[in-house]
């Protein structure tokens, strides 16, 4: 903890130190002066609706006690002028199904939701390669210390804990509005803020678990994903089972099937949504039953993380020396260093057909050629295959929606042959990036303008894997 | 103090590193040889334990993936990877709070370490810079402090003289004569043959995975070659 409370309060720091010398600071500063100014303004435009409103609704509440007076027998204050009275906007948020109040079953069914879309966000996560958790520099400085694997997962994974929080403190600015607007007493606000913090450390320690094992048997890897998504299959056919009876009664359904008593019991899951149930309901046996759950719960799975045998570094290893290369040769401001691929290419690709153009303009024949030779009928890439789709399948339903009739084949070939060039241009990508980067740009004997107008005319943006 | 028993290591079909038998001895400085691809990387980084691999690696009889083990060795990389955002004397308190070097006495344990690292290797100016604000040489200084910085038992060094001005070379070999005068353990993996043909008491020179030679230096004298001779008699044509 004392490293990484280190690391996060320096680096933070500097960050600070950093952004304050760049642009960064006066755009902000921009921000926060447009984001004053215009809230300024606002609140005084309201200041001033508001007292007009009151000087309106005062001269209206005048006339109709006026012609009140003069009416006669009337027996009722309603008059077509209107009742100006302000509805009661203090009061609590019901939420009633069939006419019952179901505002319970709502707050768990969020609750419910929210806890476990966290946890298999956090499961799926799991899945990553090491290099996309850990830093380059994790591996050379780290990764050689005497520290279990685990920990340094634990310190790598809590940097990147800043979204959370920021929806954390998101959270706590709620707490009046659910307090004021849901009835919550300080008990029901106070086991949501708990429910929340828990629900993020168990969610990281999780995903701690999860990539250790998948990450050690990296066997089981590709299984990862596929689990989640059977998981999630199987509690949703569960559900649909369960709601054929309620017919379209979806939420009565969702209520009876998530919000069983049962489910309370969940190891974590259920006890999260069951500590912020039994607090909101006042029952403080639950509740305490639920946090006990909780803690001996996280405890276990804290001493089950750390007792696993990890041997992860590899998996992280191997790609971050490559990121290392790509950000040095970032750093010496190249497009590129050296050059590796994942997979081979297929021995069916033409490989010695480079024999077109002459100075400056092999740039241009280059590009050609490339793409004659790896893009499917010598035109189209994955990308240009996948804007084609995109933009024939958003025609075809446009018209279908405008028209609300089949689609004519004819009608749109000229669209997409219209999309189908323009796709083509689009994959052509930053056409100078790459080329201007490398030394020969500059040194073959042209001037830089003709080099740089051919390399922009026959670029390829990607080419096909 | 290192030991290393029937170590197979495979990246998919490539034999990295076939059946490698090989021991390092206190106070030795052992030379790692061979040419690009021989299985010097993979070999160095199956000793620090970052690697899977068949067969057995020992420190002082510790599983060289525990932190026992850890504790006992250094490592020095190739290529310096360091935090943008932390600065120099910061990434050397860093490795210090990583080691936990301070133990019950505090800083004080290892900041003298720290000043004394830093003067050898002309970074006490630079202590302020972030990581990356530094050039790639001043990178490699700050590498090689933050692996000494711990006072390792047994130090396996990657190409660690790649960048390094001249003073800096200097210092480094004269770092390493003191740990071997201190009976420590240093392995150094290079392509420069003349910048360590003073330093070593043995010689491994690898070939696709093998080992081609593992000769002391007085052995080779005996034999009448220079090093450079005998790495090309192994690399070149097998013998």
């Amino acid at each position: 903890m004392r490293l990484y409370g280190y690391y996060a309060l320096h680096s933070f720091v500097n960050q600070i130190r950093k952004l304050l010398k760049t642009w960064v600071l006066i755009f902000l500063l921009v921000c926060a002066l447009l984001g004053g100014l215009i809230g300024l303004g606002a609140g005084i435009l309201s200041e001033v609706a508001e007292d007009e409103t009151e000087e309106i609704a005062e001269i209206t509440a005048e006339m109709t006690a006026e012609s009140d007076e003069y009416s006669i027998g009337a027996g009722s204050a309603d008059s077509d002028t209107g009742d100006m009275s302000v509805e009661n906007e203090d009061e609590v948020f019901v939420f009633e199904v069939n006419g019952k109040d179901a505002t319970s079953d709502l707050i768990e069914l969020i609750v419910g939701g929210i806890i476990l879309a966290v946890f298999l966000f956090e499961m799926i996560c799991a899945d990553k390669t090491g290099s996309s958790i850990f830093l380059p520099a994790d591996v050379n400085l780290l990764f050689a210390s005497p520290m279990k694997p685990q920990s340094v997962l634990l310190f790598r994974l809590m940097t990147q804990i800043g979204a959370l929080v920021i929806s954390s403190i998101y959270v706590m600015l709620q707490l009046p509005n659910l307090m004021l607007n849901l009835g919550l007493g300080i008990r029901g606000a106070a086991a949501i803020l708990l429910v929340w913090i828990f629900t993020l450390v168990i969610g990281k320690l999780i995903q701690v678990l999860f990539y250790t094992l998948a990450a050690t048997h990296t066997g089981r890897k590709p299984y990862l994903r596929k689990g989640v998504c059977a998981l999630v299959l199987v509690v949703a056919a569960a559900f649909f089972l369960s709601s054929r009876p309620y017919g379209s009664e979806h939420f009565s359904a969702a209520a009876a099937f998530f919000n069983h008593k049962w489910t309370r019991w969940i190891p974590f899951w259920g006890w999260l949504k069951g500590l912020c149930m039994f607090a909101i309901a006042g029952e403080t046996q639950g509740a305490l039953l639920c946090l006990a759950a909780l803690l001996i719960g996280s405890a276990a799975l804290i001493f089950a993380i750390w007792s696993i045998k990890a041997d992860f570094y590899e998996d992280a290893m191997a790609k971050s020396e490559e990121t290392a290369e790509l950000l040095e040769v970032r750093q010496a401001e190249k497009s590129t260093g050296f050059v590796k691929r994942k997979k081979d290419r297929s021995e069916k690709i033409r490989r010695d057909g480079m024999r077109y153009g002459s100075g400056a303009n092999v740039f241009f024949f280059r590009s050609l050629y490339n793409r004659f030779r790896f893009a499917h009928l010598g035109i189209f890439t994955k990308t240009a295959d996948f804007y084609l789709a995109a933009a024939a399948g958003v025609t075809a339903l446009c018209r279908y929606l405008q028209d609300g009739t089949e689609t004519d084949g004819f009608r749109f070939l000229p669209v997409v042959l219209t999309l189908s060039a323009l796709a083509f241009w689009r994959t052509l990508g930053n056409p100078l990036e790459e080329d201007t980067s490398k030394d020969f740009f500059r040194m073959i004997p042209e001037s830089t303008e003709k080099k740089a107008a051919l390399v922009s005319s026959g670029r390829n943006g990607e080419l096909p894997a | 103090m290192l030991n290393v028993s029937h170590v197979t290591k495979k990246y998919g079909k490539v034999l990295a590193c076939d059946d490698l038998n090989f021991h390092l001895d206190p106070g030795t400085v052992t030379v790692l040889l061979g040419p690009n691809g021989a299985g010097k990387s993979t070999i160095i980084k199956a000793m620090i334990g970052f690697l899977k691999y068949e067969g057995e690696i020992t420190v002082r009889d510790f599983s060289n993936k525990t932190p026992d083990a850890r504790r006992l060795l250094g490592y020095i990389p190739e290529m310096p990877s360091l935090y943008p955002n932390l600065t120099v004397s910061e990434h050397m308190e860093f490795i210090a709070r990583a080691y936990k070097l301070g133990g019950s006495v505090g800083r004080d344990a290892y900041q003298s370490r720290i000043e004394e690292l830093f003067e050898r290797f002309e970074l006490t100016d630079k202590r302020k810079k972030f990581g990356d604000e530094l050039s790639k040489g001043m990178q490699q200084k700050l590498n090689i402090c933050l692996g000494l910085l711990p006072e390792p038992q047994v130090l396996l060094l990657d190409e660690p003289m790649i960048g390094l001005d001249p003073h800096a070379i200097k210092e480094l070999k004269s770092l390493i004569e003191e740990m071997r005068q201190e009976g420590k353990t240093i392995l150094v993996s290079t392509h420069m043959i003349d910048s360590v043909d003073m330093l070593w008491d043995r010689t491994i020179i690898m070939k696709e995975g093998r080992i081609q030679a593992n000769l002391t230096r007085d052995e080779l004298a005996a034999d009448g070659r220079s090093l450079e001779q005998l790495f090309f008699d192994r690399t070149e044509d097998n013998a």
